[in-house]
């Protein structure tokens, strides 16, 4: 059975100062990358292969120093063969 | 380059994240309802099924079942946000051992207390819970019969069954769960202004200066109105937030004025705010003159125990624990004057200068500030006094009732006060704040309900926190237990909760969607619908009341607590149930239906099938031939219209996000009790208190008294017992969603690393948690998210494997009736 791709993003509120610390999580989590950010917030894209990683990567964000906030807004889940299926392109 | 549905997923989902949180969306990623194709799937609108909150989710329904929830971008409360919880809300309708049919116990074919669980019809349910009913009936009357309900139940359900118990069996022994989560708050709002809920709404979140925390971590029981909070103080400079607790939480990462205090001592951190704006000429006299009275409340009230226990025989005041003489100002100024900031310090252990600071918050008349509690002041044997205190330092400044100034009282559950509290569900009450107690009162409903004058009870039922003493001692028989889990929730569990259900005098039905900890303690379980489910309705902790259609059909036999309830009464007749001689006066209503006399009253049954909007399925109204939701909820209506509670008609909420009560003109009212926001406030008023008869709110003179139970030799440590962000109350829905049961599988003793240490633990250790009451096995927890004090343990009570509250203590506010969890005294030993 072909193994599924979960595919999340995250708002993240924090402080200002704590960008770096998100750029270090980022940096040390596979998968896991700023989308767009502003002084005191963030959006994040995950890509991981199970609930359960996202789970972790959700508590991981909210440890980070200066992290106050975090909610899961966007998550889906498919077979990772259908996920590199070109789209047909608009009309 | 060719786009793959990766790339277009990726795309979707910073779109969305964007689009809510109102940021700048990239070059090339689409707003994410133009990516993301509907296909079949249909989106409708409901409010969330779990805390008070009251969020708006957008729920996708794909041949038959519910594939996603998401956050609802048009509600106003949440804004297109969900918490964890509430993003995985779909999969709690889908665990798997939802119930499917009625379970009774039996042996050699016959039901049996001591039988095993066996699946039955309805038919055969209904058959012996009616014949045990009658049992209970003749013997005692409707004294015998209890019911435990739910601010999870919908409006209408609530509502239904408060009318089965109080009108149908005569029986006001019906009490919600919330009386675990927010009596204490309806009870301090009763005794200041008269009038139950909260003044303001959420909009003061973007209108406050300062944000003040009483016991209360938003960051994770209201993770979206923490998003709000949080939003104002990362955008606003000046904003301040004071976070107060017996121990540290994700909410201190906010915190400008971090606060630990030693467990009650709350009581006397509010009285020396109130000392300090006294003291420091801070008062609104203007506000003060024309606004408010003063009263000193009985002291020495007791704990709320059996009357037999020693705590209760030596209170001065256990009977009178509700009573006050009225005072002046100045007499209110001498009360609070030896609540000194040095007194304060020391009886709290907080530094100086962090009470200096929050006191000024509260002081400074140019500062906003938002005060938000929910169970440390309401799970506290002086709960009812805790939530007066903080209205004493509101009033007092005349901080109030504005944009910003804004005593809040959060609620646990969808419906604590759309259904427990307004509908009138608790052993006290009937609809709209009326009282049992009242002859007025009782006849006013009697009238609304068009039923003879003189079937109500007069005298208040068993509370919950009772009615599990009166299921041990005999004199509760028959008990219906309907969307919750009280076995798991009350205090006590070994010693008053358990051995009522075991009794073998007692019948015993749990209704519900799962195997819970209660339902195995029953007789007879009842497979339940579940939210969308079902046509429903619940009232939000800002006064918003929301709707939701069926969406989806419940799986196997299992019907709506609605449907339960009015089936259920056609099962019985007023002779059975009403006194011979109120018949004789009255014989029109003789040998007709508790269904007949209650629910096709002219009334319930007034509007048609047809009213039900096209393309919705309504199962109970399949069943009955009428809509009984709008029936019963415009039944109710009755009740509040004209009187400071105004709801809108019935189809208005199936178009809204939701309307926050009075509704007047079509018009919400957002801030009540100020002239020109809320449209019972005379003009001329300024401020008008309507719920009291003089038009104003009442500052109480009440002193720290020390807790039921404190730690000392023997049972050195404070337990206090709570939530997590991933778990909703006892976790029978979300420890059945995979995800959040894998992110905190189990319970967990969060414990000083010094604590552990002296008992020669270390993180991870089996331990037992032991009281005078019981013990339970878990595990230490010296890291995380929780850092405890020296001498405190906290412990959540989602687990079902670990249940806490064999350890906790029954003592409860004597004046709210609610179970203080927050403080008993335990040890804590390696296993």
């Amino acid at each position: 059975m072909d193994d599924e791709v979960h595919i999340a993003s995250f708002i993240v509120r924090h402080r200002e100062e704590s960008i770096a610390a998100l750029d270090r999580l980022t940096a040390d989590w596979p998968g896991l990358e700023v989308a767009a950010q502003e002084p005191t917030q963030t959006i994040l894209l995950y890509e991981c292969g199970g609930s359960r990683e996202l789970m972790a990567c959700i508590d991981a964000a909210q440890t980070a120093a200066g992290v106050i906030s975090i909610n899961l807004v966007y998550h889906h889940a498919e077979p990772r063969g259908a996920l590199e299926e070109a789209l047909a392109p608009p009309d | 380059m060719s786009t793959t549905r990766r790339d277009f997923i990726r795309a979707s989902a910073v779109g969305a994240a964007a689009s809510v949180a109102g940021m700048p969306v990239r070059q090339g990623i689409a707003a994410p309802a133009a990516i993301a194709p509907p296909g079949d799937v249909k989106w409708s609108k409901a409010p969330c099924r779990f805390c008070g909150t009251g969020c708006g989710v957008s729920v996708g329904v794909q041949d038959g079942r519910v594939v996603a929830t998401l956050g609802d971008p048009e509600a106003e409360v949440n804004r297109g946000l969900n918490c964890v919880k509430g993003y995985f809300l779909s999969k709690i309708l889908y665990g798997g051992d939802r119930l499917t049919t009625p379970l009774l116990r039996k042996k050699d074919g016959q039901y049996s207390k001591d039988g095993d669980f066996e699946p039955v019809s309805w038919d055969e349910a209904f058959d012996v819970m009616t014949a045990q009913f009658k049992r209970v009936l003749k013997d005692k009357g409707g004294t015998g019969i209890g019911m435990a309900g739910s601010g999870q139940w919908t409006v209408w359900e609530g509502y239904a069954a408060s009318k089965l118990m109080k009108a149908g069996f005569r029986s006001n022994h019906i009490d919600p769960n919330a009386r675990h989560c927010m009596a204490s708050a309806v009870t301090g709002f009763m005794r200041t202004f008269g009038m139950d809920e909260p003044m303001g709404c959420y909009d003061d979140f973007e209108a406050a200066d300062a944000f003040v925390l009483w016991g209360s971590n938003m960051a994770e029981m209201h993770p979206i109105l923490w998003t709000r909070l949080t939003d104002r103080r990362l955008s606003n400079p000046h904003v301040r937030v004071a976070v107060l607790s017996t121990f540290e939480h994700r909410s201190f990462d906010l915190a400008d004025i971090p606060i630990i205090f030693k467990p009650q001592t709350d009581l006397v951190i509010l009285n020396y705010i109130a000392n300090h704006i006294i003291q420091e000429g801070k008062v609104n006299t203007d506000f003060v003159g024309k606004h408010v009275n003063f009263k000193q409340g009985n002291d020495d009230i007791g704990y709320g125990l059996r009357p037999d226990h020693p705590l209760e025989v030596k209170a001065k005041n256990a009977r009178d624990p509700s009573g006050g003489r009225p005072i002046s100002f100045e007499e209110f100024a001498a009360f609070v004057e030896p609540y000194t900031l040095d007194h304060a310090a020391e009886m709290s252990g907080v530094e100086r200068g962090f009470l200096r600071r929050l006191a000024d918050l509260y002081a400074d008349p140019k500062t906003k500030v938002m005060s938000l509690w929910t169970m440390g002041f309401n799970q506290h044997t002086r709960g009812t006094w805790a939530n007066n205190m903080v209205y004493n330092i509101h009033l007092l400044t005349g901080k109030i009732a504005t944009p910003g100034n804004s005593p809040f009282s959060l609620t646990g559950q969808p419906s604590a006060c759309g259904t427990a509290r307004e509908v009138g569900t608790f052993s006290h009450r009937l609809p709209a704040d009326l009282l049992v107690e009242n002859p007025e009162h009782r006849k006013h409903a009697e009238e609304i309900w068009k039923i003879p004058n003189g079937v109500i009870v007069g005298k208040p039922g068993y509370h919950i926190v009772e009615q599990n003493r009166m299921l041990k001692d005999g004199k509760l028989n028959a008990y219906w237990v309907m969307a919750n889990n009280n076995m798991q929730a009350a205090a006590n569990l070994y010693g008053e909760g358990y051995p009522g259900y075991r009794n073998p005098d007692n019948f015993i039905v749990v209704s519900d969607p799962y195997p819970t900890v209660t339902a195995q303690a029953a007789d007879l379980i009842l497979p339940t619908a579940m939210w969308v489910e079902k046509e429903g309705a619940y009232g939000n902790a800002e006064r918003r009341t929301q709707f939701w259609h069926q969406l989806v059909s419940a799986p196997g036999e299992a019907r709506s607590d609605l449907w339960q309830l009015m089936e259920f009464s056609k099962r019985f007749t007023t002779d059975e149930c009403w006194p011979a001689a109120l018949l004789e006066a009255n014989p029109a209503f003789k040998g007709k239906t508790l269904f007949q006399v209650l629910f096709a009253n002219g009334n319930v049954d007034r509007f048609p099938p047809s009213d039900i909007e096209p393309g919705f399925a309504n199962d109970e109204a399949q069943a009955f031939g009428f809509y009984p939701q709008k029936g019963l909820f415009e039944e109710y209506a009755v009740f509040g219209r004209g009187h400071g509670h105004d709801l809108a008609p019935f189809d208005d909420y199936h178009r809204a996000r939701g309307l926050r009560w009075p509704v007047v003109n079509g018009q919400e009212t957002r801030w009540r009790y100020r002239e020109g926001t809320d449209p019972y406030v005379a003009p001329g008023a300024d401020f008008q208190f309507y719920g009291n008869k003089d038009g104003r709110a009442v500052i109480w003179a009440l002193p720290y008294e020390p807790p039921a139970e404190s730690p000392d030799e023997d049972f050195d440590m404070w337990l206090v017992t709570g939530r997590v962000l991933e778990h909703w109350h006892s976790g029978s829905m979300t420890m059945r969603v995979p995800e959040l049961y894998k992110a905190f599988p189990a319970a967990v003793v969060f414990m000083h690393p010094d604590d552990a240490r002296a008992r020669g633990l270390k993180r991870g250790d089996e331990v037992k948690v032991i009281s005078r009451r019981g013990e339970m096995r878990s595990r230490v927890e010296t890291r995380g998210r929780n850092r405890m004090p020296v001498g405190l343990v906290f412990v959540p009570w989602f687990d079902a494997g670990q249940l806490i509250n064999k350890t906790t203590l029954d003592a409860t506010c004597p004046i709210s009736k609610q179970t203080d969890f927050k403080k008993c005294a335990v040890k804590v030993v390696m296993a």
